[in-house]
């Protein structure tokens, strides 16, 4: 075990405890003492990994009962949520899609579309890495676009120094960076979101508020629109092309394209079935989600363009685990009035609107660099949510803010895996990637004129002034 | 009178003065009227690329099919530019009149390093550090002072670390 891996796995327990055994604060219920108890681990946890984030998960989970935050069945009854199988569909969408080779075919025509020049082909690997998120988790694009632009690297003879290297490099991760703020197809944290926003108000006694398909990619798609344009603009800027001569890469995107011979009828299956997904998913309304994705998933058994063996090899279902057991901590905080604590201790009375929503969007970003964006989701935005109500904030505005900003992840290879992924290249160290702080304040800049200028449009809308 | 030097690269640990100081430093052994062996490992730190893959697992969430491309992909772009590294050795160490004999090991670094050193008896190990933020070499330590450190305790050849 790592040493920082082996400080977390003493000291979270150790913080549990301290806050279990702690007295109890004013205006705190003890149910609420317990489940900050198991939050603190959870952080620790997440943030050290001693142990698989999905295993934090469930031992959060176990927790819950085992320190009297809430009863058993009402503790596990949170872990079966809607939104647990909407994310098994988005993955197994991904399998289907790398698995067929749908995903690679539709990378190769791009590209080839856009082997004209090395500056043309740098921007099509950023806009193809950035498209195929609206339809395939971001992570999974990554995975399909790193073994093609390596051998175009390999194709174009490009050294460790390479500016071009680099450039294609960041171009795919900050590409799928960018692209996981795109819809709720491109990851799982925006529906982690929606579904602890979903729990807070049945908490709190208000009316459900569900966020669509298509509400949240216009509130969420535009923001990504201005990460992917700053991304591509910072790359041009730091690594201008070095003039190569592009023939070979185009000689190699051939070839691949030609290995894959015609469109099989699988894959018209898959391009059929997804796009049929989309669609559902936009006109069946927000609660059918996790239906529409179930429904679609056992489709594509159906025809048997996946098989269950593919299912298991193309993803890891410790995701099921992981989102389930997130959402139970986040649902527990909301139940036993701890996250109200919380904010009031938090917030101070001078903060205003803004300046909640500017904490809470560096806080995020913040955190997204060190640990898994889900975790970010989980432990934020339940904190947030009572948070942005003392503020005079429609909370609405958080499901869009707080995974918005935690997928801005453009610095750290600690962040996302398609950060680690480049960074393992050899190719980058963190003094290439530190100018993904511009891209990141360019993303923000874009998420605050959204805030405040179109989002009002869509009915939300951030009070000026000092909250009561 | 033979002296090896061991010249110890990697992917992320290489840089041409690091070569240049071999060169260097096999010609003032030559000038001592040694005949000079010039060591080139390449050391694959397949570790590292293990890491990413499984950390395309465990925070991607991504099956074991998706990891072991990333893997493969990796794994061969870092061939690549061993061969690279080591056909620039070759070429600088030629021109200078040395021979080269060049090993590739899959391994951690500090400890393939040693074991090498110890098999060959190395005159002089020379390598660099890798390209790391100096806090997570505070934080974490480093391989390339894990090196000097055995190879004092151990009574191996001279370290040359290039900064």
């Amino acid at each position: 075990m790592k040493p920082t891996a082996a400080f977390g796995a003493v000291f979270g327990p150790l913080l549990c405890l301290a806050i279990h055994l702690a007295p109890l604060p004013v205006g705190l219920a003890p149910e609420g003492k317990s489940a900050l108890a198991v939050l603190s681990l959870c952080i620790i946890w997440w943030l050290f990994s001693p142990v698989a984030l999905p295993v934090t998960s469930l031992m959060g989970l176990a927790l819950l009962p085992a320190l009297g935050a809430m009863p058993t069945a009402e503790a596990l009854a949170l872990f079966g949520n809607p939104s647990v199988f909407f994310v098994i569909g988005v993955f197994l969408v991904a399998a289907v899609m790398h698995r067929t080779g749908l995903s690679m075919r539709i990378t190769l025509l791009g590209l080839r579309r856009a082997s004209r020049s090395e500056d043309i082909l740098c921007f099509g690997v950023l806009g193809l890495s950035w498209g195929l998120c609206s339809i395939v988790v971001s992570h999974a694009v990554a995975a399909i676009m790193l073994p093609i632009v390596l051998q175009l690297i390999q194709a174009l003879d490009l050294g460790p120094r390479s500016r071009t290297a680099r450039r294609l490099l960041l171009s795919m991760a900050w590409g799928t960076v960018a692209g996981s703020n795109l819809t709720l197809l491109s990851s799982a944290r925006a529906t982690l979101a929606l579904d602890l926003y979903g729990n807070w108000r049945e908490n709190a006694g208000l009316d459900a508020d569900p966020i669509g398909f298509i509400a949240y990619a216009s509130g969420a798609a535009p923001v990504s629109l201005c990460s992917m344009l700053a991304a591509g603009l910072v790359l041009r800027l730091v690594f201008p092309p070095e003039g190569i001569d592009i023939a070979p890469a185009v000689q190699r995107l051939n070839e691949r394209t030609r290995e894959l011979g015609n469109m099989q009828r699988r894959e018209w299956l898959t391009l059929g079935v997804v796009l049929g997904m989309v669609v559902a998913m936009i006109t069946a309304g927000p609660d059918w989600l996790g239906v529409v994705a179930l429904i679609v998933s056992c489709t594509l058994f159906l025809l048997q363009v996946l098989r269950w063996e593919d299912a298991e090899r193309y993803v890891n279902w410790g995701v099921a685990l992981m989102y389930g057991g997130a959402i139970a901590v986040g649902g527990a905080l909301d139940r036993t009035g701890a996250t109200t604590w919380l904010a009031e201790v938090l917030l101070p009375d001078v903060m205003g609107p803004w300046t909640t929503v500017a904490m809470i969007m560096i806080l995020a970003a913040a955190l997204t660099e060190v640990v898994s964006n889900a975790a970010v989701i989980a432990v934020i935005l339940p904190i947030s949510l009572p948070l942005a109500v003392q503020a005079g904030l429609d909370p609405h505005l958080l499901v869009f803010l707080v995974p918005i900003s935690a997928g801005f992840a453009f610095i750290l290879p600690t962040s996302t895996p398609a950060m680690a992924m480049v960074f393992g290249t050899g190719y980058l160290r963190v003094r290439h990637t530190m100018i993904g702080g511009i891209v990141t304040i360019v993303s923000w800049i874009a998420l605050l004129v959204m805030a405040a200028v179109v989002w009002p449009l869509l009915g939300l809308e951030i009070p000026s002034g000092v909250a009561p | 009178m033979n002296r090896r030097i061991l010249l110890a690269v990697s992917t992320s640990r290489y840089s041409r003065h690091l070569v240049a100081t071999a060169i260097h430093e096999a010609k003032a052994f030559r000038d001592q009227g040694a005949s000079v062996v010039l060591d080139l490992l390449i050391v694959q730190e397949n570790e590292e690329l293990e890491r990413v893959s499984q950390r395309v697992g465990d925070v991607g969430f991504l099956g074991l099919s998706p990891q072991k491309d990333v893997l493969e992909a990796l794994g061969e772009e870092h061939n690549r530019m061993a061969r690279r590294m080591a056909q620039r050795v070759s070429e600088a160490a030629e021109a200078a009149g040395f021979a080269v004999e060049r090993t590739e090991v899959r391994g951690t670094f500090a400890k393939t390093v040693l074991e090498f050193a110890q098999t060959k008896k190395s005159d002089l190990i020379l390598l660099t550090r890798a390209d790391r933020p100096f806090i997570s070499r505070i934080l974490f330590g480093s391989e390339a002072d894990t090196v000097a450190r055995h190879a004092r305790r151990d009574g191996l050849g001279r370290v040359i670390i290039d900064e």
